[in-house]
């Protein structure tokens, strides 16, 4: 990594020229493209940096070979960009992940002809969520996946997971996953929900106040009805068998405090386990370029601080959608709006419309979706009482291979912070930068030591936050803005 | 359909697939062999984990679920 420096990345002469534009946008999910489309409306130059090949993020991801569905109701302001039409002050580049942001907005992308820098007055992060790991004994085997990445290898080339299925976790979207899977033509053995049915009931009624969510959830269980698919609500999977690759599972009910009651277990035959327990929002870039961060305890995570118009803590940084707080595709979608018209009133270009009541009306359309904001509040609240399942053997940095024995052993040496567990143990220091292990060690630093999960802090990120290649390192920026803690 | 050779053998995957798509719809769940020689395949399936890595065209440390497949790509699984 370069020596840290005090001059503005922008102004480097030792690297590439960084492309100028109005705004840049990453992330071609739902909230990104609104905020996108938004923007270009209003003759504001626009560059959509993008990790996959097609536009949609994880919900609207489709096959490269066939054409673009029509999108849901409610993100009819994504149809066209969706769908691939060209947009006037538009530029949008898939297969280009983004690795890092220095403090001045210039953003490093890797693309199919190495790393790009871009720079833009205006940022808009929208950088989607991923699933919540829960450790268990047999986790890393091959054929056990999240359910979200068992959906989008669904939706993006037709393939089910396996042949024998089973989906566990909490919430809506192993519902989902089930449904997809079932109808693809897996046989779903069972949709196992961790809350148990007087709460999963209690939950789920938090929706039907908002019409066309109930309905959509009602048509859902409906679908797994016709597919003969069992949901067991109260019950998880506690452990995957095999040794090549999943061969079965062993499930167990849930008791009242939250644990699960292995010695009631049953075993299950499948070649393929679905996991999905919630959602964690990806606010590795927004902590890269120091926007507060706040934790929420409900939901157990971190996310992206907001003003009403989106704007982050960071001049010119706008965070939308789940990459900044897990509200689903909905609310996302309205909130890149939102931020697309910010940056247009800040340029001061909103296109001679009315942008004051325009705002107005699309906080009114986040304030109709309060009842999912609490349903998914409620049904992702997390199962603490599943760190149990991370038993001593099992590991919980996949990528150090560093097991809950050696975590806890650091936490009785002493260790108090995520940094301490990382330098001791390697925990966190791999690839995916600590992204799926984290989460579990703040966990359990909070089971030992009494303390809220949020007291540990989000782990100061460092560049490059995903794979770039050694070309795109040697391009590292010299100063990434800090992170809080 | 595009054809690719997993270890040396020729398959007919979708066109559009990625590397993750085409070696499961080839029956083959483990991508790579960790540190400790434990079998690892397809989990987070969007990017993050780092966990599908493959050798495409002797390259390493290929995202699976990432990476499009091409005519007569090599991918090399244990």
């Amino acid at each position: 990594m370069s020596e840290p420096s005090a001059q503005p990345d922008a102004e480097r002469t030792d690297l590439p020229h960084a492309e100028r534009a109005d705004l840049i946008v990453i992330g071609a999910g739902p909230g990104g493209l609104a905020a996108a489309a938004r923007a270009a409306a209003c003759g504001i130059s626009v560059v959509l940096l993008d990790e996959h090949r097609l536009p949609g993020g994880q919900i609207f991801r489709r096959p490269l070979a066939l054409p673009a569905p029509a999108v849901p109701d409610y993100a009819r302001s994504i149809q066209a960009l969706y769908r691939g039409d060209a947009v006037p002050d538009l530029s949008y580049r898939p297969d280009h992940t983004v690795w890092a942001i220095s403090g001045d907005n210039v953003v490093y992308a890797a693309g199919p002809e190495g790393t790009r820098r871009l720079t833009a007055p205006h940022i808009v992060l929208a950088t989607g969520a991923y699933e919540w790991p829960v450790p268990m004994p047999g986790w890393t085997l091959p054929g056990v996946m999240t359910a979200g990445g068992a959906q989008s290898l669904l939706k993006a080339s037709g393939r089910v997971a396996g042949q024998r299925v089973l989906v566990a976790g909490a919430g809506p979207l192993i519902l989902q996953a089930a449904a997809q899977l079932a109808e693809a033509g897996a046989q779903v053995v069972a949709v196992l929900d961790a809350a148990p049915a007087a709460e999963w009931w209690a939950s789920a009624a938090r929706i039907l106040a908002h019409p066309s969510l109930a309905g959509e959830g009602l048509s859902l269980l409906a679908r797994l009805r016709a597919k003969r698919v069992p949901v067991k609500r109260g019950w998880t999977v506690v452990q995957m068998l095999g040794t090549e690759a999943v061969a079965g599972a062993l499930v167990a009910p849930v008791g009242a405090d939250g644990r699960a009651r292995r010695d009631v277990g049953e075993f299950i035959q499948v070649d393929a386990v679905c996991l999905g327990f919630g959602l964690i929002p990806s606010v590795e870039l927004a902590a890269l370029r120091g926007c507060a961060l706040d934790f929420a305890p409900a939901l157990g995570v971190w996310g992206v601080r907001r003003d009403p118009g989106m704007a982050t803590s960071a001049a010119g940084v706008y965070a939308v959608g789940d990459g900044a707080a897990v509200h689903g595709a909905r609310r996302a979608v309205i909130e890149g709006r939102i931020a697309g018209l910010a940056v247009a009133q800040s340029l001061g270009r909103t296109g001679g419309r009315d942008a004051a009541r325009e705002m107005a009306a699309l906080h009114k359309g986040l304030a109709r979706l309060r009842p999912l904001d609490r349903y998914l509040a409620s049904a992702f609240r997390p199962r603490t009482g599943l760190l149990d399942l991370a038993e001593d053997g099992v590991v919980v940095c996949r990528c150090e291979d560093v097991t809950a024995r050696t975590v806890r052993n650091e936490i009785g040496n002493g260790a108090r912070t995520l940094h301490e567990v990382k330098t001791s143990c390697r925990a966190g220091m791999g690839n995916c930068q600590g992204r799926n292990c984290m989460p579990t060690i703040a966990r359990m630093l909070a089971a030992a030591t009494g303390e809220s999960p949020g007291t540990f802090g989000y782990p100061k990120p460092r560049p490059p936050v995903r794979p770039c290649g050694a070309t795109g390192l040697s391009l590292a920026p010299a100063s990434p803005s800090g992170n809080t803690r | 359909m595009t054809r690719v050779l997993i270890n040396g053998a020729a398959f007919e995957a979708a066109a559009g697939d990625t590397v993750a798509a085409a070696l499961i719809a080839a029956g083959r769940k483990k991508f790579r062999l960790n540190a400790k020689g434990a079998p690892r395949g397809l989990y987070c399936g969007i990017g993050v984990c780092q966990e599908c890595l493959v050798v495409v065209n002797g390259e390493a440390n290929v995202r699976a679920c990432m990476r499009a497949i091409e005519p007569d790509m090599r991918i090399d699984v244990p």
